[in-house]
């Protein structure tokens, strides 16, 4: 027992650099596990030095902009839980239907963020694409907050001007190829009692369209306006400035879905002739208003959401067969490098067909496409 | 290589001498620096190392240094050293604790690196109750305790 004893004090009794040299080669649940073990281990490895270098360890970000980065942010813990959570599983080239048209989304690190960018198909104009002008628009972001949470916000246009739809993040799936942008409804409590929910995707595609045109109708802010100057301090003063409004709009009462989307559906109703139809019609229509009331009676209020998770996917011609009626990215897999010359054939090779070798003569191609 | 013929005597805790070639003391940095510091004379204590560890890790650096020293098939040299290493730290916990302390201490940096490997492989994708046993480390958090703490590093895990 004397023998055990001295053990557990050992590994305690580690000077500090050691035990840094050890947690670089441990991974943030090994570090966690640690920490569950007893609460000296706990006091030990809950340190900013250990969790610096389990930021490093997730290797999605350069020392550089971790350091940067954790002005914004509570600890190196919180950090590193956005970037296991968040950053890592999302960051990637993700399409929508009809990729070939420009539908490709490119999820990258923003300032202690992950932004979604659409590059739009243009002409690149007699200067090239070296004067920078490409037009690119975001999709999304997704934000941290102070303490590592991640908040959702969906680009748009209103009326003509740029407008943001604050939301939540459902779950992310650390292996997720699917992106779901849904509707959700949400409690006011804390405390989540787990009750069987109508899930969002399986109401009706008409449903599902009308609540998130609903729900970014009424959730819809103008984007902040901020001088151009693209330093740290704008970053971080953009970045309040979201999650202030992430506080203020996000939800609101749901009642109005309800009496919005019936008002629709009787209109429908009354457009079909035929008896038979017409008892169809109000016999499917009650279920249909049945489900949408199961779905939402799960809530207080309902926000706008987006699910990262992991489904089966079948490929068609190299793209990810895409289904219509759903509102989704799909991630592309990009294959390692197997030779320095093959880099992202496997994402080009799919995407144009062109064999490996032969990239760089279609290249001009490309770039006049894009 | 008419330098390394020289001899220097390594001192541990108990006072037992350890005589060793200058380019095996050399692999220590501290007694690099000593002997850059000009720090003459062939006896250098090392007074925080026993017996028992002290001859472990010449052992280790005897080894490097005449691998380090023979030239020609290198690859197959490299393989050696990597088998070495392997059953080097293939040790009892209390030992491995010893190995790194004493590498730390006198710097000996492959034999620093390949221990806490050695402590990480251990640790790596064991479960709390794992770690606990291997380590002999007691649970004192209540129930309560240990599920607030699991809850706030819930993320760390899949999916």
């Amino acid at each position: 027992m004397k023998i055990g004893d001295l053990l557990s004090e050992l590994l305690l009794s580690l000077p500090e650099d050691v035990f840094t040299l050890i947690s670089r080669l441990l991974s943030p649940s090994d570090v966690c596990n640690l920490s569950l073990c007893c609460k000296t281990l706990r006091d030990l490895v809950d340190s900013e030095k250990i969790w610096l270098v389990q930021c490093e360890v997730v290797k999605v970000l350069p020392l550089s902009e971790i350091v940067q980065w954790r002005t914004g942010i509570s600890s190196y813990k919180a950090l590193c839980r956005f970037l296991v959570e968040v950053t890592k599983p999302l960051v990637g080239v993700w399409v929508h239907q009809n990729p070939e048209l420009g539908n490709v989304v490119y999820v990258m690190s923003g300032f202690l963020s992950v932004i979604g960018c659409r590059i739009i198909p243009q002409e690149v104009g007699s200067l090239g694409i070296q004067e920078g002008r490409l037009l690119w628009s975001p999709v999304f972001e997704i934000v941290s907050g102070f303490d590592g949470s991640a908040r959702f916000f969906l680009h748009g246009i209103d009326r003509e001007s740029s407008y943001l739809y604050p939301g939540f993040v459902t779950s992310i799936d650390k292996c997720c190829n699917v992106l779901l942008l849904e509707v959700e409804p949400k409690r006011r409590e804390i405390e989540r009692t787990e009750k069987v929910r109508f899930p969002f995707c399986k109401l009706p595609f008409c449903d599902r369209r009308k609540l998130l045109y609903l729900v970014t109708g009424h959730v819809g802010l103008p984007v902040p306006e901020l001088s151009l100057k693209d330093d740290k301090a704008t970053s971080l003063e953009r970045r309040t400035m979201l999650l202030k409004r992430h506080k203020f709009g996000g939800n609101w009462n749901f009642r109005h879905v309800d009496d919005e989307i019936q008002v629709q559906g009787t209109q429908r109703k009354s457009l079909s002739n035929s008896s038979s139809a017409k008892q169809q019609a109000s016999c499917s229509s009650e279920i249909r208003r049945f489900n949408l009331q199961t779905f939402l009676s799960s809530g207080d209020f309902v926000g706008l959401s987006v699910k990262a998770s992991k489904i089966k996917l079948t490929s068609y011609r190299g793209w990810p067969s895409m289904h219509e009626t759903h509102f989704a990215l799909y991630k592309l897999p990009i294959k390692i490098p197997v030779e320095e010359n093959q880099e992202y054939a496997g994402l080009w090779g799919g995407t144009f067909g062109w064999p490996p070798g032969k990239c760089t003569e279609d290249k001009p191609d490309w770039f006049a496409y894009f | 290589m008419s330098e390394s013929n020289k001899k220097i005597s390594l001192i541990s805790s108990e006072g037992e001498a350890f005589e060793v070639s200058e380019a095996v003391a050399r692999e220590f940095e501290i007694v690099a620096h000593m002997l850059e510091d000009g720090c003459s004379g062939s006896s250098i204590p090392i007074t925080t190392v026993d017996s028992n560890i002290l001859g472990k890790v010449i052992e280790y650096c005897t080894k490097h240094v005449e691998v380090g020293n023979v030239e020609g098939n290198s690859e197959k040299a490299e393989k050696d050293l990597e088998e070495f290493d392997k059953r080097f730290i293939a040790v009892e916990m209390n030992t491995l604790f010893s190995l790194i302390l004493a590498a730390n201490y006198l710097n000996v940096k492959g034999l620093l690196n390949i221990g806490c490997q050695k402590v990480a492989d251990t640790i790596k994708d064991m479960k709390p109750e794992e770690v606990r046993s291997i380590f002999n480390i007691e649970n004192d958090y209540t129930p309560a305790e240990e599920e607030v703490v699991r809850k706030e590093n819930e993320w760390a895990f899949q999916p």
